[in-house]
């Protein structure tokens, strides 16, 4: 008990400080604390699972270490910018101004052909039209082109354009009414009603899916052969 | 502060269960371990009466800790205590001496392996 206690947090350690020696180009999506999380917990899983020999608490005890480890390591870096380094790295530059840094290539051991491949990935064949190429601590590469090569916005075209965009919000899903939705709308059961009646609904059983935004727009699905 | 304290409190309960554990392990093998000595000097003065209560009794000790051991501890250490246990027992009841001494010191040997798998030490961590 004692020793996979210890075990773990010395393990999670061993892990992280390695995660973040190999650079980011390693991580993929995640954060290096949430990749060895990923790592070891689906391992420390199938193992007591598997082998009845094993007392199960050699598996849950390491677990509920590296969830509580995993808590007091993102209240850390919530609460200082430096330890949040540490344990997570920096963004790195990898071009800047359209000039590549190879440096920082070498440093992260980032090779040209692996960079080239993430830029074809974001739609960008043409090298010169990359002004920062950033790559993030969870080892994704944030591109920005040159103002000359990205798409037009309205605001550069001195067009005013109307708000006219609403985040949805869901009111019936496959027949459940979402009480949540209807509060957070500030709206009622009779409004609910009167909207399925207008649209030949007899109740919300007969609904897949009713959204409300915030203009008022509702889109509304039936089911098939509900009615 | 509550996604401090939450986890910070897990890890404190874990430390401390597992540092209670390893005491009490600790605590209950020792003198089950001097009991087992305290045989094998029975039965080297052919009390073998004496040398065969020594092992029931502690064997009964041993198997009302057998819960929390196998909670805790590998199975296979705690079958290999066990057949130890019926062996002692049996060799105690045929009063064969040179047996029953190879057999009390090997049991001695895995009840402290028990004990000492569950303490914090670094040889275990390491």
């Amino acid at each position: 008990m004692a020793t996979a206690f210890m075990r773990t947090i010395l393990l999670y350690t061993i892990l992280i400080v390695g995660i973040r020696v190999m650079g980011k180009r390693q991580i993929g999506e995640l954060e290096p604390v949430e990749l060895v999380l990923m790592l070891l917990i689906s391992d420390l899983a199938a193992v007591p699972m598997q082998d009845f020999g094993i007392p199960l608490l050699n598996g849950a005890i390491p677990i509920v270490t590296l969830l509580a480890l995993s808590m007091l390591l993102s209240y850390f870096s919530m609460r200082s910018v430096r330890f949040h380094r540490l344990v997570c790295g920096n963004p790195t530059t990898l071009i800047r101004d359209g000039v590549i840094r190879q440096d920082a290539l070498r440093r992260n051991r980032f090779t040209l052909d692996e960079l080239l491949d993430e830029l074809r990935a974001q739609g960008v064949t043409d090298l010169t039209t990359v002004k920062y190429a950033v790559l993030e601590t969870n080892g994704q590469l944030s591109v920005l082109l040159y103002p000359a090569e990205a798409p037009l916005t309205p605001r550069q075209m001195g067009r005013a354009v109307e708000d006219d965009v609403f985040l949805p919000t869901v009111i019936v899903n496959d027949g459940r009414v979402l009480r949540s939705g209807l509060r957070d709308m500030k709206l009622d059961e009779t409004w609910l009603k009167k909207v399925l009646h207008a649209r030949g609904y007899r109740s919300a059983r007969e609904v897949l899916l009713l959204t409300v935004d915030d203009a008022g727009t509702v889109f509304c699905v039936g089911k098939e052969g509900g009615r | 502060m509550k996604y401090f304290i939450l986890p910070a409190a897990v890890l404190a309960l874990l430390l401390g269960a597992a540092l209670w554990n390893a005491s009490a392990v600790d605590a209950a093998v020792a003198p089950w371990c001097a009991a087992l000595t305290e045989a094998q000097e029975s039965a080297a003065r052919s009390d073998w009466d004496g040398a065969a209560r020594v092992v029931r009794e502690t064997r009964r000790a041993w198997d009302a800790h057998r819960v929390h051991y196998h909670v805790v501890a590998a199975h296979d250490e705690l079958e290999a205590a066990d057949t130890l246990f019926a062996a002692a027992e049996s060799y105690a009841a045929e009063r064969d001496a040179a047996e029953f001494r190879a057999c009390a010191a090997q049991l001695i040997v895995r009840l402290r392996v028990v004990a000492e798998m569950q303490q914090m030490t670094l040889k275990n961590i390491l």
